[in-house]
């Protein structure tokens, strides 16, 4: 098969917001357009399944979250970052259910409720909180009543909305976007806590892919914005652009990763 | 109004009526009942099919500890489009085995990793049912279901399914609304049917009931109703009306064949008294002219002669219009000069007989009373106490206005009417006296019950009283 039919597969996770099919539909046909080969969105329900499929050769490339990314460093590399409200980091914000709820207003406040994560593998739906854990308990297991996965942001929000969870951790553009799109439910959760900035969740690559086509991908998104199409699609998921991304932006997270692995050993 | 007061026309379609609503309501309320058992039943089969169709999954929740995909699960019934409050209103709570909940679709109500005990409906003391079968109870307000979830024989957890019993309200309401719409519609097109149905079956009898009305008010042979004739018991009861209406008119033409001829034959009874005074002057006034004959030229006085002549002829005349008018059927109004054509008829038969005649013709003016009725009453009264009475006794006679009527008053000085015979005067055949029809009194009584007036007679030996009254003003029948 010549390279130049060759399909190339991106793929997905609970990062961005938007997973319809319409506008999946709309990038793709860009980017076909662009890199002048077919391309294919592959989507999972767990970060990890996107991960194994990256590192085992099946995708060429995929838009993750910055812990994976750092968890296999050396057999990963950075394609392009997302420019948000100007910045290209973005923040883990413990949520919590608006309205009554006003006792809580620190993440110690959360002791015996009923926490949510998103993704074992998500910086700001998992690494962040317990990081957190560990400067307020010397029992993290044992913080929570119950605590649980909801596999995606999104679902993180509905779950605190609608009582299933006191708390939980979302990244903080998901959530900015989520009560953007469905105004209704914005009311329903409130930020309790901020996390420091971290580096946006990036597209990567595996280190062995094409050297050419990696750099081709690069260059088709960090043009994404010079595009009339491109800037379209670009505001539909509320980002400036796609920028060259910075390693070291991601040391944070590799330090946060670290200490949490190593309280586990 | 008392309901058994009113005509037929209404009771029998009424009562059809109250028959068919009676039914619908009845039916209705059955109905109803039925429907809300079975609302329940199947709110909980419903319920039942739903846990049946949740638990697989749900039992992969519970194993792999994933409280999201649990709530997704639980949920699912309620996502979508908002239906009623029903679907909304029930509560799936999934329960691991240390009876905590695990997730459930109503999560503040039902907190993660919390015991279920006291969060359930009704008092405590909520105790897992034992074996591996769904067991239905009811709390409290609602209607609760428990399936255990088993895996590979252990039970891992629990399923609770909680119907609130007001969704059962609601969705029975939503039917018996509609019901009673289809009801009404139903109602609306029967009531009438059932109404006009009464009427009609009614119809014949009312007719009949109305042509049965008119026998005694109006003549019988104006009398023309359509009568039902079927085999059914209004359609003999009409058969039987028609033949009774036939013989009534028989009986009716009988009578005024007989009451004519009870008029000639008082025009009879008083022919040889009427000869009589015929003769007189007839006798006179031959006797008259036999003796102008005679009477030499110059001394002849033809006028005075002439004048005798017509006088006498007049007085003839006179005797002879008194019975002309008898024997003719007169409908005039009654002038005072019948009473006086009656009396000079009796007075001929009277005179005969040597009976003393007292007649009083009170009159002033026209009656409105048929002449030809009343001077048949007036003359068979008075020949009857003429010829009641013996030689040298009176007879009196009195014809005057009085309150409103005409009153005729016949007195005798005759020996009187046994009390036997003064019960059965009126009856036809029944005179007492030989030679006669027997149909005098019972004749003047017809007349003056046509005329709606009263006869009343007193008898004692020495003096016998006849007294008639006939209201003035009434419109009596206008033929004999």
């Amino acid at each position: 098969m010549s390279a130049a039919a060759a399909v190339i597969r991106i793929g997905l996770t609970p990062v961005i917001l938007d997973d319809q099919t319409t506008f999946l539909n709309a990038w793709r046909r860009w980017l076909e357009g662009r890199l002048g080969q077919p391309v294919r969105f592959v989507q999972r329900a767990k970060y990890r399944d996107i991960t194994d499929l990256l590192l085992g050769g099946y995708l060429d490339a995929a838009w993750v979250c910055g812990y994976p990314y750092v968890q296999h460093r050396h057999r990963l590399r950075l394609l392009a970052v997302p420019e948000y409200k100007g910045v290209t980091t973005y923040h883990s914000y413990i949520i919590a259910r608006a309205g009554t709820d006003q006792r809580i207003t620190a993440f110690k406040d959360l002791r015996g409720g009923v926490f949510a994560f998103s993704d074992p593998d998500s910086n700001s739906g998992y690494l962040y909180p317990s990081y957190r854990l560990l400067s307020i308990t010397r029992d993290p297991d044992h913080f929570f009543r119950r605590s649980f996965f909801t596999w995606a942001h999104r679902n993180t929000v509905d779950a605190v909305a609608s009582g299933l969870a006191d708390a939980g951790a979302v990244d903080s553009y998901v959530w900015e976007s989520y009560r953007h799109l469905h105004p209704e439910h914005a009311g329903e959760t409130r930020v309790i806590e901020r996390s420091p900035p971290f580096g946006f969740p990036p597209l990567v690559t595996r280190a062995r892919l094409d050297a050419s086509l990696a750099s081709r991908l690069a260059r088709v998104l960090h043009t994404m914005e010079a595009d009339a199409d491109g800037r379209r699609l670009l505001s539909r998921l509320f980002l400036d652009r796609f920028v060259e991304p910075r390693d070291a932006d991601y040391d944070g997270i590799a330090e946060m990763a670290a200490q949490v692995e190593a309280r586990r050993r | 109004m008392r309901f058994g007061a009113r005509s037929y026309r209404t009771r029998i379609p009424l009562s059809l009526v109250a028959v068919a609503m009676g039914t619908a309501l009845a039916l209705s309320m059955v109905m109803a009942y039925e429907t809300y058992l079975n609302v329940q039943v199947d709110n909980l089969r419903e319920g039942r099919r739903l846990a049946h169709a949740m638990i697989p999954v749900l039992r992969q929740a519970l194993k792999h500890e994933d409280v999201w995909q649990a709530y997704e699960i639980l949920r699912g019934p309620a996502a979508g489009p908002q239906e009623g409050s029903a679907v909304d209103a029930r509560r799936f709570v999934l329960v691991d085995k240390k009876g905590l909940v695990f997730a459930s679709n109503h999560p503040l109500d039902y907190p993660v990793a919390r015991p279920v005990g006291p969060l359930l409906p009704g008092p405590n003391g909520f105790s897992w049912p034992p074996g591996e079968q769904p067991v239905t109870r009811r709390l409290d307000h609602w209607q609760m279901m428990v399936a255990p979830i088993l895996s590979e024989d252990e039970v891992i957890g629990h399923l609770l399914v909680l119907l609130p019993r007001a969704a059962y309200w609601d969705r029975f309401i939503e039917i018996v609304r509609g019901g009673a719409l289809v009801m009404l519609l139903v109602l609306a097109v029967v009531l009438p049917i059932g109404w006009i149905w009464g009427r009609r079956m009614v119809a014949p009898l009312a007719r009949l009931s109305q042509c049965m009305a008119r026998v005694g008010r109006d003549d019988l042979r104006e009398i023309q109703c359509s009568i039902a004739t079927g085999d059914d018991e209004i359609g003999t009861l009409g058969r039987r009306f028609r033949e009774m209406l036939q013989g009534l008119r028989q009986k009716e033409a009988l009578e005024r064949q007989m009451v004519s001829q009870e008029r000639l034959a008082a025009v009879g009874r008083v022919a040889a008294g009427v000869a009589h005074e015929i003769n007189n002057p007839v006798g006179g006034l031959l006797v008259a002219i036999d003796t102008y004959r005679h009477t030499p030229l110059e001394r002849r006085q033809s006028d005075k002669t002439l004048d005798f002549i017509e006088r006498g002829l007049r007085q003839v005349q006179e005797a002879m219009q008194a019975l002309l008018v008898e024997s003719r059927l007169e409908t005039r109004a009654l002038q005072p000069q019948d009473i006086d054509d009656v009396q000079r008829l009796i007075q001929a038969e009277s005179a005969t007989r040597e009976r003393r005649l007292h007649w009083h013709n009170r009159l002033s003016g026209p009656v409105a009373l048929p002449a030809g009725s009343v001077r048949q009453i007036l003359l068979n009264l008075a020949l009857n106490a003429v010829q009641a009475t013996g030689p040298g006794q009176r007879v009196e006679v009195v014809v005057e206005p009085r309150d409103a009527a005409l009153v005729v008053e016949v007195v005798d000085e005759g020996p009187g009417i046994p009390q036997h015979h003064l019960e059965r005067l009126f009856e036809p055949f029944n005179s007492g006296r030989a030679g006669g029809t027997g149909l005098g009194l019972w004749v003047t009584y017809q007349t003056v019950t046509q005329l709606r007036g009263e006869i009343e007679v007193t008898s004692e030996e020495g003096r016998t009283r006849f007294l008639v009254r006939l209201p003035l003003g009434e419109g009596g029948a206008s033929h004999v």
